[in-house]
C-alpha cells in the first residue's frame, strides 16, 4: 500500500475509528487514542490480506473491533477502562461535553457485546455491514440492535432525564 | 437525548483528537513490531543453540560417565526444549489469528487461545519443572563419583535451595497470570454468548 493512500484511509476513518475505540474503554482518551494507533498500525499490516469481498470500511471497523476485544487482556487496561469519562482538550461547548458524557456513561452501563453493536449503530451503520463486522445474520442483528437501542433508552430515562429537567 | 437520533447527533459531533494526523509513526512502529518478531525468533535459536552446544560440551567432557548421566542430561534438554517448543508454538498460534475476522469468530478463537495459555500456566508448567528437576537428580550419582566433595555439596544445596524457589516463583506468577486469563475468557464467553 502507498503511504499516501493510507494516509487518506486514515484520515478518512480515524475520526470513526477513534470514537469506536473511545466508547469501548467507556470514555477514556488516551486508552482510546492508543488503541486507535494499534488499529491502524494492524491495517497497515494486514493491508495485502484485504479481498475486496466487504466494503473496505467494514473490514476497517472489525479490525478495530478486534483490537478491543484484543484490549481485555490487558489488566492494566481493565483498570484504566473503569476509569471516568474524560473530554479531549479543545472542546468548549460546555452542554455538549455533558450531553456526551452522560451518552459515554449510558454506553458503559451495557454489557460489552451489547456497546459493540450500539457503538456500529451510533456511527450509523446499516445491518448488514453490523453483521458482516460481527459474522453474523441481519436478521440477528436487526432485532439485537432494535433491543439495545431500547435499553440504552431506558437506561437514559431511568438515571438522566431527570437532570434535564 | 431519549430519541436514538439525538444520541447519534450528539456521539458524532463528541471531539476527535488532532493529534496522530501523520501516519509515519504507524509505519515505524509497524516496522518495528516486525523486528521485534524477528529478533524473538533469532533470540530463540540462539538459546536453543548454545543450549545444544552446552550439551555437546558437557557430553564431550564426561566421555564414559554412566547411561543414567546421560539420561539426567537429556530429560533436562527435552524438558527446556519442550517448554520453548510449546512458547514458539503459542506465538505462532495467536499469529495465526486473523485480526480482520469476524467479531464473533475473532472472539471464539481468542478463547481457545487463552483455554491453551491457560493449561500452559496451569499443569503443563510444573510438568515440565518436575522433567527438569528428575533429570538433575538423575546426574547427581555421576557428580558425587568424579567432582570433589565440596563442590558435590555445593551443587546439592543449590539444587535444594533453587529449585523450590524457582517452583515458589513460578507459582505466584502463573496465579497472577491464570486470574487475568479467567477473566478474559469469561468476559469472551459473554460477549460471545450476547453476539450469536
Amino acid at each position: 500500500m502507498e503511504q499516501d493512500l493510507f494516509q487518506d484511509i486514515y484520515n478518512k476513518f480515524y475520526p470513526t475509528v477513534y470514537r469506536i475505540c473511545c466508547g469501548y474503554v467507556g470514555g477514556n482518551s488516551n486508552l482510546a487514542e492508543d488503541l486507535c494507533q494499534e488499529t491502524f498500525i494492524r491495517i497497515w499490516e494486514n493491508h495485502d490480506n484485504f479481498k475486496g469481498n466487504c466494503m473496505l470500511s467494514t473490514w476497517i471497523y472489525r479490525i478495530a473491533v478486534n483490537c478491543c476485544l484484543n484490549e481485555l487482556r490487558k489488566t492494566k487496561n481493565r483498570i484504566k477502562r473503569e476509569q471516568l469519562y474524560e473530554p479531549p482538550i479543545g472542546d468548549s461547548a460546555e452542554k455538549q461535553q455533558t450531553d456526551q458524557q452522560v451518552l459515554m456513561q449510558c454506553i458503559g452501563k451495557l454489557c460489552e457485546g451489547e456497546r459493540i453493536i450500539m457503538l456500529l449503530a451510533l456511527e450509523e451503520l446499516d445491518h448488514e455491514s453490523i453483521a458482516q463486522i460481527i459474522g453474523t445474520t441481519n436478521v440477528n442483528i436487526r432485532v439485537k440492535t432494535h433491543r439495545i437501542k431500547e435499553k440504552l433508552r431506558k437506561i437514559y430515562v431511568d438515571n438522566f432525564s431527570e437532570c434535564e429537567n | 437525548m431519549e430519541d436514538f437520533n439525538d444520541m447519534v447527533s450528539n456521539w458524532q459531533k463528541q471531539p476527535v483528537p488532532n493529534k496522530g494526523k501523520e501516519i509515519n509513526g504507524i509505519v515505524r512502529n509497524a516496522a518495528q513490531n516486525a523486528k521485534t518478531a524477528q529478533h524473538l525468533q533469532r533470540n530463540t535459536i540462539i538459546v536453543l543453540g548454545i543450549t545444544t552446544l552446552a550439551l555437546a560440551v558437557v557430553a564431550i567432557a564426561s566421555q564414559g560417565a554412566s547411561a543414567l548421566f546421560y539420561t539426567g542430561l537429556t530429560v533436562m534438554l527435552f524438558a527446556l526444549l519442550l517448554r520453548i517448543a510449546i512458547e514458539a508454538r503459542s506465538i505462532a498460534n495467536m499469529k495465526r489469528i486473523g485480526v480482520a475476522a469476524g467479531t464473533l469468530n475473532y472472539a471464539q478463537a481468542l478463547k481457545k487461545f487463552y483455554r491453551s495459555r491457560k493449561r500452559i500456566h496451569g499443569i503443563l508448567t510444573y510438568a515440565i519443572l518436575a522433567l527438569y528437576a528428575a533429570g538433575f537428580c538423575l546426574m547427581l550419582p555421576t557428580f558425587r563419583q568424579t567432582l570433589p566433595p565440596s563442590f558435590y555439596n555445593y551443587i546439592v544445596i543449590c539444587g535444594i535451595v533453587l529449585l523450590p524457589a524457582i517452583a515458589i516463583f513460578i507459582a505466584i506468577m502463573n496465579r497472577k497470570e491464570l486470574r487475568t486469563i479467567n477473566a478474559s475468557i469469561e468476559e469472551l464467553s459473554s460477549i460471545e454468548s450476547m453476539l450469536k
